[in-house]
């Protein structure tokens, strides 16, 4: 008879080691892998971290960049200065205050819109405007609870190459609804990096 | 192996099988379609021998009059239509060339008439996807032009939506043009007006056999409001129920075994249910209030009629099986002629609304009220088409009453009849002749 070795609580060492190391692998693992578990994020990651990021490691790019931003403040600035010493001559003699809060809010929807330019819509959200804007069915093919699946392959310059039912709403007309307004939409947006993707569209009236 | 090591085992080689390399498919949502009719490019009709001016005519007015009234489509305007002149076949279509009209579909429609015969043909296409959706030719005589343009209609909705058309169907109605009340049938476009009971009497509440050979349908020949069975291939009358005092707003169960009708009962009028073979009939309500106009369930298990029992008329469900009845309508102080869909999902019925009737659907539950009518005069007993869709009524907006038909979600509605008289009391046929 061979005695077992033992852990502090007397279970088998054994087990409790295996146990130890398999949960810091499935850590490790969900880590690696996270993005599996939140697929939808990958693509937007994509064409909006990298230009943020990038100046913090390369000093160099870091100053191009800089270099870029003035230039489009340059580029930016003037009308808005044309425009306000204008508007403000002809009223400053009568109301000051009115007119500089005025000015202060026209400057600050500029700012806004300058910010709001920056940050380009997601592809996701191209896409979808896209495609929704194709899209039409006579209100008597919707019911509750429709939902169809469409995969689609996407080319580097927005062409459709293919289309197919992925998971089907069970009413035809609906089904062919998603598909016509794919097909109306062509050419779609085409996708960040100018590569081919693979989509699905879950269409819910 | 202990069970701990499988786990082991089972994780490390996961760690290599997981599908981590290839990149997970991103699923984008889509929602708030334009909801519209379909864009539809119909060409006018192509004759496929000598061209016959006439026939063209009353094909095109036949077909663009079935097209309106489906309710489905747009139909775009000509001028930009492409491959103008030819009847456009599956191995001649220029598919780029259609999309560009904006067409989702196209509808090609080819005739022939020679020596008293008339030869159509058509073609649909899915002009988006760019392929074929169906085709079908007829042949028959030149006088059976209109019946044969509502099966080919019928036939085209068929393939383009799987739910089959109602234009192969008859609506019968009462029409006091001739100064008496007597029973017409009309196409549900409005064509093709024919007498169907004259017997220089009243005549009022017609309603078919579900195979669309009978009618049914009172009359007060012997001064008694008596129920009568016209058989249509032979045009013979038989008396069904001849009891003192009214044998009236009789409806054939869907399996077309028994008779629901409204008869004097022990205190006001109760429903009776008789075989449709002739034998004594039974009395299913038994309130001391007045009920009528039964409508059965497409299943035939539940009956809904009208009722004044908490003293202004209601519509109520009744189980056939539990006896059990339930009111459902609360909305208004005038609620009549209960119409259960074909599909079963609704019962319309008519309804005063802020003072005049309206057309009403409410879910066999009472549930989902909805409000499908609207616009001058009263709109009355509504009556379902084949389809469970379109719905016609009668109307005095323009004076006299009409024949109106609309769709559940309120198309139209569209006018199908003008006669000197009124026209009330429509009941739709189901489809005949297949």
């Amino acid at each position: 008879m061979r005695e077992r070795v033992r852990d502090l609580t007397g279970r088998p060492l054994f087990r409790s080691m295996a146990l130890s190391v398999a949960l810091h692998i499935l850590a490790l693992s969900l880590f690696q892998y996270h993005s599996l578990l939140a697929p939808r994020r990958e693509v937007i990651l994509r064409v909006t971290l990298v230009p943020v990021e990038a100046p913090k490691v390369h000093k160099e790019r870091a100053r191009k960049l800089k270099a870029q931003k003035k230039r489009k403040q340059v580029t930016r600035k003037p009308p808005p200065k044309r425009k306000a010493p204008a508007l403000a001559a002809k009223r400053r003699p009568k109301k000051e205050d009115p007119e500089r809060r005025r000015l202060a809010a026209i400057k600050e929807i500029e700012r806004r819109v300058r910010e709001r330019g920056q940050v380009p819509p997601s592809y996701p959200a191209l896409l979808t405007q896209r495609v929704r804007a194709f899209w039409a069915i006579p209100e008597v093919f919707l019911k509750e609870g429709l939902k169809a699946v469409v995969r689609v392959k996407i080319s580097g310059d927005g062409r459709i190459l293919s289309v197919q039912i992925e998971e089907s709403s069970g009413d035809p007309n609906f089904d062919r609804s998603t598909i016509q307004a794919l097909l109306k939409a062509e050419p779609l947006p085409p996708p960040p990096g100018g590569q081919a993707v693979e989509v699905g569209l879950v269409f819910r009236p | 192996m202990s069970f701990a090591r499988k786990i082991l085992f089972a994780l490390l080689l996961s760690i290599f099988l997981l599908p981590g390399t290839s990149r997970g498919i991103v699923y984008i949502e889509v929602d708030s379609p334009q909801l519209r009719l379909y864009n539809l490019a119909f060409p006018a009709v192509r004759p496929l021998g000598p061209p016959n001016p006439k026939v063209a005519k009353e094909l095109e007015e036949i077909l663009e009059r079935d097209l309106t009234i489906a309710h489905l489509f747009y139909l775009l305007p000509r001028e930009s239509f492409p491959q103008g002149g030819t009847f456009v076949t599956p191995w001649g279509i220029d598919y780029p060339a259609w999309k560009e009209t904006g067409a989702e579909f196209l509808l090609s429609v080819g005739y022939e008439a020679r020596g008293g015969f008339l030869s159509l043909r058509f073609h649909l296409f899915d002009c988006v996807q760019g392929r074929p959706i169906g085709a079908k030719r007829y042949r028959g005589r030149l006088a059976n032009l209109r019946p044969m343009v509502h099966r080919l209609m019928d036939d085209m909705l068929q393939m383009l939506t799987g739910q089959r058309g109602f234009f192969s169907s008859k609506i019968a109605f009462i029409s006091d043009s001739s100064g008496l009340k007597e029973i017409y049938m009309v196409d549900p476009d409005g064509g093709k007006w024919q007498p169907l009971v004259k017997n220089g009497s009243i005549n009022i509440s017609p309603s078919w056999s579900p195979d669309g050979k009978r009618l049914l349908f009172t009359c007060f020949t012997r001064r008694n409001p008596d129920l009568y069975e016209f058989h249509l291939p032979t045009g013979r009358v038989r008396l069904l129920s001849g009891r003192p005092g009214p044998n009236a707003a009789a409806s054939y169960s869907p399996d077309g075994r028994r008779i629901a009708l409204m008869m004097r009962g022990r205190e006001g009028t109760d429903i009776f249910l008789m075989p449709a073979k002739g034998g004594p009939p039974k009395r299913i309500t038994h309130s001391p209030a007045s009920e009528t106009s039964p409508t059965w369930s497409p299943d035939g298990r539940k009956i809904a009629f009208v009722s004044d029992r908490t003293g202004s008329p209601q519509i109520y469900v009744k189980d056939l099986r539990t006896g059990k009845s339930s009111r459902i309508t609360f909305v208004g102080s005038y609620n009549c002629s209960p119409a259960w869909s074909p599909k079963g999902n609704w019962i319309a019925y008519s309804g005063r609304w802020e003072g005049r009737f309206r057309i009403f659907l409410v879910r066999p539950d009472g549930s989902d009220l909805r409000l499908i009518t609207q616009g001058p005069g009263n709109h009355e007993d509504p009556s379902w088409a084949p389809d469970g869709r379109h719905i016609v009524f009668s109307s005095n907006a323009r004076g006299g009453y009409d024949l109106y038909v609309t769709t559940t979600e309120g198309g139209g509605p569209w006018r199908i009849t003008s006669g000197k008289g009124n026209e009330t009391e429509p009941a739709w046929s189901p489809l005949l002749g297949r």
